[in-house]
């Protein structure tokens, strides 16, 4: 009987544990593209990705970051893919930078819900908030 | 008995660290996912808002006229053809507030021109140094519109909810009536009973 007991409070600690867990918010992965001018002028832009949830890494992977520009505003396409063979449910959002590498404009992008099929690729695209922006961030958690 | 209630003890930590029972007034991030039900909410506004004015800064024709100058827009209603109270000006506030904030466009306020015209009276009343005075007749007129409509399709059964919001809006040259641009945002959003009920 007291065998059985315990098994049962293990059990419980055991879920509760992984309840209370699953309800902690948890970082994600960020990828950077940060311009570099050139002394012609020419902008480059040097890309990185941080994984900062390596369980997130197993499923979603950034395959690249393209910045290029209409007119003189800055357009972000972020690759993403599933390397599941399940539908995954993400979050993500863009944070744009002028050339001083200052945030513009913090938060007037939001949190993205996206839902990306098994082994689907898709496009994330964001644009700019005003000319002034030359580098962008795009963070990715978990739903 | 002793490991008993240290386990229950410890239970008792977890559940009252994880969900405190007594109500407790924090801050949230505006910019969060919200999911709290099925009906219009704050990431819906959020992703229709941003979608749209990136699009409309981005739209090769737009790109062309917007490099040389800053084009003066009046926004129309958006008209709510869903079955919820949504509040519409408040969408087409956030969209005029992220056009305007990328320089790209000027506005002219249509539902300020009662005020304006109160002011101008007043400032022609003899009250107001004449010098320093707005003149009558000076201000510039719109060169596009923006209109739009909004509508859904609710389907449920006694399960499933399944919500589809369609955005549409609308960028009208108003001398020559083309409509110049014009962008949708579809949003689905599926509720469904868990087992334990709600």
């Amino acid at each position: 009987m007291m065998k059985h007991s315990a098994r049962i409070y293990f059990c419980l600690a055991i879920a509760l544990t992984a309840f209370s867990a699953s309800g902690c918010t948890t970082s994600g992965i960020e990828g950077t593209a940060t311009a570099v001018t050139g002394p012609d002028g020419q902008i480059t832009y040097t890309k990185y990705v941080i994984i900062n949830n390596k369980k997130l890494a197993r499923g979603i992977q950034i395959v690249d970051l393209r910045p290029d520009f209409a007119g003189n505003v800055l357009r972000a396409s972020v690759s993403v893919v599933n390397k599941y063979s399940r539908t995954l449910n993400f979050q993500y959002k863009f944070s744009w930078f002028d050339e001083n590498g200052h945030e513009i404009d913090p938060d007037s992008d939001a949190w993205t819900p996206v839902v990306l099929y098994g082994n689907e690729s898709k496009e994330l695209q964001g644009v700019a908030p005003n000319p002034s922006t030359k580098e962008f961030k795009i963070k990715i958690r978990k739903l | 008995m002793h490991w008993q209630k240290i386990v229950i003890g410890g239970l008792c930590v977890l559940v009252s660290a994880g969900c405190a029972t007594a109500p407790r007034v924090q801050y949230g991030d505006a910019t969060a996912v919200e999911t709290t039900t099925t009906d219009f909410g704050s990431t819906d506004l959020q992703q229709i808002a941003s979608e749209m004015v990136g699009s409309l800064l981005v739209f090769p024709p737009i790109v062309q006229v917007t490099n040389e100058r800053r084009p003066v827009i009046f926004v129309d209603t958006i008209k709510n053809k869903t079955l919820e109270h949504i509040d519409t000006e408040s969408i087409t506030d956030t969209i005029r507030t992220k056009i305007l904030r990328s320089g790209k466009f000027r506005f002219v306020d249509m539902t300020k021109v009662d005020a304006v015209a109160k002011q101008f009276e007043f400032q022609e009343s003899g009250m107001v140094n004449k010098a320093t005075a707005a003149t009558f007749g000076q201000q510039i007129g719109a060169e596009y519109m923006l209109y739009g409509n909004f509508s859904s399709i609710v389907k449920k059964t006694n399960d499933v909810k399944d919500v589809y919001y369609k955005f549409t809006l609308n960028l009208m040259h108003l001398e020559s009536g083309i409509i110049e641009w014009a962008d949708e945002k579809e949003i689905r959003k599926i509720s469904e009973r868990s087992l334990f009920g709600r």
